[in-house]
C-alpha cells in the first residue's frame, strides 16, 4: 500500500544541507499495524508527514496504491490524502471554535456528503466513540483522552485506508493512553492500516511491527 | 459548508473582543463617511436630472469677445425664445428665465422684501417638471400680470386660505393674480422661485433689442436632434437679427467688429451641466464644484482604505491565532481555495456588521453633515432603488478589498509548520514588509489630510485678515432705502445720528456684482474701449468705506460737474496706459454720442471681488437710482443704533420693512464655499486619523504581545522601562518618518495647486510641515506609548514563564 523508494529529506541551513532523513526504504502493506521509534530528532515525525503527504520528500519516490505521489497536482494530492488518510496528533488539534459535533463533521463537509448523509455519520461516530453526551462541549471543555477520542473520531469517520498518528498518546495518563490504544487496536482489526509514531514499547506492542528510526535511518526492523 | 464557516467566524470575532471592536468601529467610520460623501456627491450629480425631459433640455448661453474681454455669460436677450421656437424646428419649446432681484411684495397690510421673484413665459412647465398643486400648467403664466406661489410662499401670505384668484402687490404699484401654487422647488435645482410670474408682465418683455442680455433662454429640443444640429445656425441667426444692432451701437459693421478681434456667438448648455460645470457670469444660484465632487470622491475612497488597511494589518498580525486552525483544516481536506473562501466569507460578515453600525451611524451624523455641508440631504431607503443595492456594492468591495490578502496569506500556510508545534508561524515580533508599507501609506494619507487642512485654514485666515483697502467693519447697509421715496433725505436724516460717523447713497456695494461697461480713455486709438466695472454711487462713499485717495478729491456737492466726474482704481490707470490719472478725459460710448467726464480723483486699489480674482480696473461715479445706504457707525452702543436707523426709517417709510445688514457678513459670504469645503476636509482627516490610530494601536498591541518574552529577557538583562519604551516605540517612528517624506511633496503639489483658484494667496511654509509631521509623530506615540508602558512595566519573570 505505502512504498518508499530512497527518501531523503533535508533542510538548507547557513552551512549547507541539515540531512533529516536519509534514503529511507520502507513497504507497508494493507492491514498492517506499524509502529515507527526512535529518539528525539530521529526523524520519526518527518517520515510520518511526508507517508501523511503533508510534507514532500528532498528527492526519492513515494507510492500509495502504485501512485506516485510526488507528481500529482496539489489538487489530486488532496483528494488522495483525504479521501485515504486519517491523522491523529498528540495534542489533538481539534478547532477550539467548533463543537465536538462539528469537529467531527468537519471533514465530511470537504469532502461534500449531502446533509442528511452527514448527520447519519457522526451519530454513528459518537455512538461508536461513546460521546453523545459531549457532541454540544467545545474542545476546552473536555479532558485530553476525550479529546483525543474526538480526534480519532474525526480521523476515521471518512473511513481511511489508514491512520497516521504521531504520538497518540503522549499527552495523556495511562489509563487514558491504553483506551486509545485500545481504539487502535480494534480498528485494526477491522481492517484500517495503522502507523504510529510513539516513544512507549508498551504501545508499541499493539502492532505488529516496529521500525527503529536513528539519525534519520532505519536502524532496525523488528517483527513480533 | 457556508454555515461551518460564519459559525467560525462568529465564534472568532465573540472571542477576540478587542480585534473585533477595533475592526468593527475601524470599518464604521470608514464605511460612514464614505456614505456620507458618496450621498453627497449623488446629491450634487442629482442636479436638475428630475425633469422629465432633462436630457433634451438646454439653456443658450453668450460668448463673445468685446474690447478686449472675454464674455461667457448665462444670459441672453428678450427675443431669442420666440425667435427660436417661431424659426427653428429643432426647438420644441422655449422660455425666458429671470430674477428681479429684490421685490417688495404684498398682500393688505403684510410685506415682505422677496429675493426669489421669478418670471418666465407659460412654456415653462412644458419644459421643467414641477407639479402644481392648483391651477393649469398650460395657462397659470399666459395672462400678463398672474403669479404662481410656491406652496411654502403660499402659506406664508395666506396661511391655510386658499391663494388661488387672490391678489399681491408688487412694490407698490403692479398687482398680480395668484393663478397656481407649486410645489417648493426641489433643492437639486440650480434655480429657486417663491413667485413666479408671468413674463409678459413686465414692459421689457416686447423689446426686440439683441444685444441686451439680462435673462436666461432655456429650450426643449425635439427627440433625436443634436444639440450641434441647432448651434451650427446660429451664426446665420447673428447675423440676421445681432449684426445690424452691433453695427448700430458701435458703429462699425459686424465684419470690421470680427476683424477687429470682436467675437459674439451663442451655444447651448445641457442642463445637467448647469449645476456643476457652469463658470458663466450671471448664473442665478452659486453653483457646486466638479473638482471638489472629485476630491472628496478620493477622499473617501481613502478613507475607506484605511479602514480596510487596518482589516489587513490586525488579520495577518494575530494569524498565529488562525494558523492552527488552517493546520488542521489542511489536514482534514481542505484545499487552499476553500481556506481562501472562508477568510473572505470571515471578511465579509465583518463588513456586514460594520455597515450596520456605519448606518446608525450616518442617521446620527447626517443633520450634523447637512449643516457642515450646506445640503437638505435624506435618506429613504426603501424609495431610494440605488441605496440599498449600493450600500451592498460597497460592503462587499470592502470586504474583497480588506479580506483578499489576508485570506491568501492565511490559506498559505503549511500544515506541516502546525503539526511540528510551532505556534509562532508568521507572526514574528518583527512586522513583514507589506505589513511595514500598508502602515506607511495610512501615515502618508493622514499627513497629507492634516497638510491639506493646516492650508486651507491658514488661507482663509488670510482672507479675514487681508487687507482689503477699505474697511468692511462696522459699515450697516440699509436695503431698498429707496422705497423711502426721498432717498437723500432719508440718508440725511441719518447722518445726524451722533454715532453714524459718515453715510452714503449708493446702488453698488464691494462684493456685489457690478455694471461692466465699455470706457474709451484719452489717448487710446479711435477703436479701443476698456470694460470696467463701474460704481454707481452718491456723496461721501470713499468716505464711508475708507476707501483711500492717492491723488484728487471725492465727489463733492461744491461741484455740479462732478455728475459726469470718474474716480477710478490703479489698475484702470494702468489699463489706460496713463501715468496720472487726475484731469484726464474718459468717454463712454452711447447710442446718442459719446458721454464725456473727467478724472477728479484716484483710488488706491480695494478688493471689490473675492480674494480668488485679480483687482480688476474700476471707477466710480456719481449714479442716479442708489438704492442702499451705507454707514459707517461707531462701535459704541450696536444695538442702540440700529434701532435708531430703524426709527428714522419708520418715519419715512412706516408701511415697508426695515432691512439691513452688515458689510462684513456680506463680504464673508464670498467665501462661503472655501470655508465648507476647509470643513468638511478637516473633519474627514480627524476621521481618518482616528481610522490609522485604531490600526496602529491594534499592532502595537499585538507586537508587544509578540515581544512579550524578548521584552523579558531585555529587562532580566538590565533594560530600564524607558529603554523598552524606546525599542518598541522606534519601529513606528521610523514608519511615521517614512511616510511623511513620501506625503510631504504630494501634499505640497496638492495644495499649492488648491491655491491658485485664489489670485491672492498664503504661502504655504515650512512651519504647516514641522507641525503635521510632529503632529502625526505626537499622535503615534500617544497611540502606541499605553501599549509600550504596559509592556515594558510588566514582571519580567511573568514574561519567561508564560513561554
Amino acid at each position: 500500500m505505502i512504498s518508499l523508494k530512497n527518501i531523503v529529506k533535508y533542510y538548507k541551513t547557513g552551512f549547507g544541507n541539515t540531512f533529516v532523513l536519509r534514503d529511507i526504504n520502507l513497504e507497508i502493506a494493507e492491514g498492517e499495524f506499524v509502529t515507527v521509534m526512535g529518539p528525539s530528532g530521529s526523524g520519526k515525525s518527518t517520515l510520518l508527514h511526508i507517508m501523511g503527504m503533508l510534507d514532500a520528500p528532498s528527492s526519492g519516490e513515494y507510492f500509495f496504491n502504485d501512485i506516485n505521489v510526488n507528481k500529482l497536482t496539489e489538487r489530486k494530492r488532496t483528494e488522495l490524502h483525504s479521501t485515504n488518510i486519517g491523522f491523529v496528533f498528540q495534542s489533538y488539534h481539534l478547532i477550539d471554535e467548533l463543537t465536538v459535533y462539528e469537529n467531527i463533521e468537519m471533514p465530511l463537509l470537504y469532502k461534500k456528503i449531502k446533509g442528511s448523509e452527514r448527520k447519519g455519520l457522526v451519530a454513528d461516530s459518537l455512538d461508536r466513540f461513546q460521546i453523545v453526551g459531549k457532541k454540544n462541549l467545545f474542545p476546552n471543555q473536555l479532558s485530553g483522552g476525550q479529546q483525543q477520542l474526538v480526534g480519532i473520531a474525526r480521523a476515521v469517520i471518512t473511513n481511511p485506508k489508514i491512520i497516521v498518528a504521531d504520538e497518540p498518546t503522549g499527552n495523556l495518563n495511562s489509563a487514558q493512553g491504553e483506551e486509545i490504544m485500545k481504539m487502535f487496536k480494534e480498528l485494526n482489526d477491522e481492517g484500517t492500516t495503522i502507523v504510529q509514531v510513539t516513544h512507549s514499547e508498551k504501545n508499541a506492542a499493539y502492532g505488529g511491527r516496529t521500525i527503529h528510526l536513528l539519525d534519520g535511518r532505519i536502524e532496525k526492523k523488528t517483527v513480533l | 459548508m457556508i454555515s461551518n464557516y460564519l459559525k467560525v467566524a462568529l465564534r472568532n470575532l465573540l472571542k477576540h473582543k478587542a480585534y473585533t471592536f477595533i475592526n468593527v468601529v475601524g470599518l464604521s467610520i470608514g464605511l460612514a463617511c464614505c456614505v456620507l460623501i458618496l450621498l453627497y456627491v449623488k446629491d450634487e450629480l442629482s442636479y436638475d436630472r428630475y425633469h422629465t425631459k432633462a436630457d433634451r433640455i438646454y439653456r443658450v448661453i453668450l460668448h463673445g469677445r468685446l474690447a478686449g474681454n472675454e464674455i461667457h455669460a448665462a444670459n441672453t436677450c428678450v427675443p431669442m425664445a420666440a425667435t427660436l421656437t417661431a424659426e427653428y424646428p429643432e426647438v420644441e419649446f422655449a422660455t425666458r428665465l429671470d430674477n428681479l432681484g429684490t421685490v417688495l411684495v404684498s398682500h393688505k397690510e403684510k410685506g415682505f422684501n422677496e429675493e426669489r421673484v421669478f418670471f418666465a413665459d407659460s412654456s415653462f412647465f412644458d419644459i421643467f417638471t414641477l407639479r402644481l398643486l392648483s391651477g393649469n400648467p398650460k395657462n397659470v403664466l399666459s395672462a400678463p400680470n398672474s403669479v404662481i406661489l410656491t406652496e411654502g410662499t403660499a402659506r406664508k401670505y395666506f396661511g391655510e386660505g386658499d391663494p388661488m384668484g387672490r391678489t399681491l402687490t408688487f412694490d407698490d404699484n403692479t398687482d398680480y393674480l395668484v393663478t397656481g401654487v407649486s410645489e417648493n422647488v426641489p433643492e437639486n435645482s440650480h434655480f429657486h422661485f417663491d413667485f413666479l410670474a408671468s413674463f409678459n408682465s413686465l414692459p421689457r418683455s416686447r423689446s426686440t433689442f439683441w444685444v441686451n442680455n439680462n435673462l436666461k433662454t432655456y429650450i426643449v429640443l425635439r427627440e433625436n436632434v443634436l444639440p450641434s444640429q441647432l448651434e451650427s445656425k446660429f451664426p446665420a441667426l447673428i447675423r440676421k437679427y445681432v449684426a445690424p444692432q452691433i453695427q448700430q451701437g458701435l458703429g462699425v459693421t459686424f465684419d470690421e467688429f470680427i476683424e477687429g478681434g470682436g467675437e459674439y456667438y451663442y451655444s447651448l448648455q445641457p442642463l445637467a451641466n448647469i449645476h456643476l460645470h457652469s463658470k458663466l457670469e450671471d448664473e442665478i444660484e452659486p453653483g457646486g464644484n466638479a473638482a471638489y465632487i472629485t476630491i472628496f470622491s478620493i477622499i473617501a475612497f481613502f478613507v475607506l482604505l484605511l479602514a480596510c488597511i487596518n482589516f489587513m494589518n490586525l488579520a495577518t498580525a494575530r494569524s498565529a491565532n488562525r494558523a492552527k486552525e488552517v493546520g488542521i483544516r489542511k489536514v482534514v481536506g481542505s484545499r487552499q481555495i476553500q481556506l481562501i473562501k472562508q477568510f473572505l466569507i470571515e471578511a465579509a460578515l465583518l463588513s456586514f456588521i460594520a455597515m450596520v453600525v456605519a448606518v446608525f451611524l450616518v442617521e446620527l451624523f447626517l443633520p450634523w453633515f447637512n449643516d457642515l455641508a450646506a445640503k437638505k440631504i435624506d435618506i429613504n431607503y426603501l424609495s431610494d432603488r440605488y441605496l440599498l443595492p449600493g450600500l451592498f456594492l460597497v460592503t462587499i468591495l470592502v470586504s474583497v478589498l480588506a479580506g483578499s490578502y489576508p485570506a491568501f496569506y492565511l490559506a498559505a500556510f503549511k500544515p506541516i509548520a502546525i503539526l511540528k508545534g510551532a505556534s509562532t508561524v508568521g507572526a514574528t515580533g518583527r512586522s513583514p514588509l507589506l505589513r511595514k508599507i500598508l502602515v506607511v501609506f495610512q501615515f502618508a494619507v493622514s499627513i497629507i489630510l492634516i497638510i491639506g487642512t493646516l492650508v486651507v485654514g491658514k488661507q482663509m485666515q488670510y482672507i479675514r485678515n487681508k487687507q482689503l483697502g477699505f474697511n468692511k467693519e462696522q459699515v450697516v447697509v440699509i436695503h431698498r432705502a429707496d422705497a423711502t421715496g426721498d432717498i437723500s433725505a432719508f440718508e440725511t436724516e441719518i447722518e445726524r445720528l451722533p454715532n453714524v460717523i459718515s453715510a452714503a447713497e449708493t446702488q453698488h456695494l464691494p462684493g456685489q456684482t457690478l455694471d461692466v461697461n465699455v470706457f474709451k480713455p484719452e489717448g487710446a486709438p479711435e477703436t479701443e474701449g476698456y470694460l470696467v466695472n463701474t460704481f454707481s454711487v452718491g456723496y461721501d462713499y470713499i468716505e464711508t468705506l475708507g476707501i483711500e485717495l492717492l491723488a484728487g478729491r471725492s465727489f463733492s456737492r461744491d461741484f455740479g460737474s462732478d455728475s459726469s466726474a470718474y474716480i477710478i482704481n490703479e489698475a484702470a490707470m494702468k489699463k489706460f496706459g496713463w501715468d496720472e490719472a487726475v484731469g484726464k478725459t474718459i468717454f463712454e460710448p452711447d447710442k446718442a454720442g459719446p458721454l464725456i467726464g473727467q478724472v477728479i480723483g484716484l483710488m488706491k486699489d480695494f478688493h471689490y471681488k473675492s480674494l480668488h480674482a485679480e483687482i480688476e480696473p474700476a471707477l466710480l461715479r456719481l449714479g442716479s437710482f442708489p438704492t442702499y445706504v451705507a454707514s459707517r457707525i461707531s462701535s459704541n452702543n450696536i444695538q442702540g443704533t440700529l434701532s435708531d436707523l430703524e426709527k428714522i426709517w419708520q418715519e419715512f417709510a412706516p408701511e415697508q420693512p426695515f432691512q439691513y445688514s452688515f458689510l462684513d457678513q456680506d463680504f464673508d459670504k464670498l467665501y462661503r464655499a472655501d470655508q465648507q469645503v476647509g470643513k468638511l476636509v478637516g473633519t474627514f482627516t480627524v476621521f481618518a486619523i482616528c481610522i490609522a490610530c485604531l490600526g496602529l494601536f491594534g499592532l502595537a498591541s499585538f507586537s508587544a504581545e509578540q515581544r512579550t518574552k524578548e521584552i523579558g529577557v531585555r529587562k532580566v538583562l538590565g533594560a530600564s522601562v524607558p529603554n523598552i519604551i524606546l525599542l518598541l516605540s522606534k519601529e513606528f517612528t521610523k514608519l511615521v518618518l517614512v511616510a511623511f517624506i513620501i506625503a510631504a511633496p504630494i501634499a505640497l503639489y496638492a495644495m499649492n495647486k488648491w491655491l491658485q483658484e485664489f489670485a491672492y494667496k498664503t504661502d504655504i511654509n515650512i512651519l504647516i510641515f514641522i507641525l503635521a509631521g510632529s503632529g502625526a509623530l505626537l499622535i503615534a506615540y500617544l497611540t502606541v506609548g499605553y501599549q509600550s508602558a504596559k509592556a515594558a512595566l510588566a514582571n519580567p519573570i511573568d514574561a519567561l514563564k508564560y513561554e
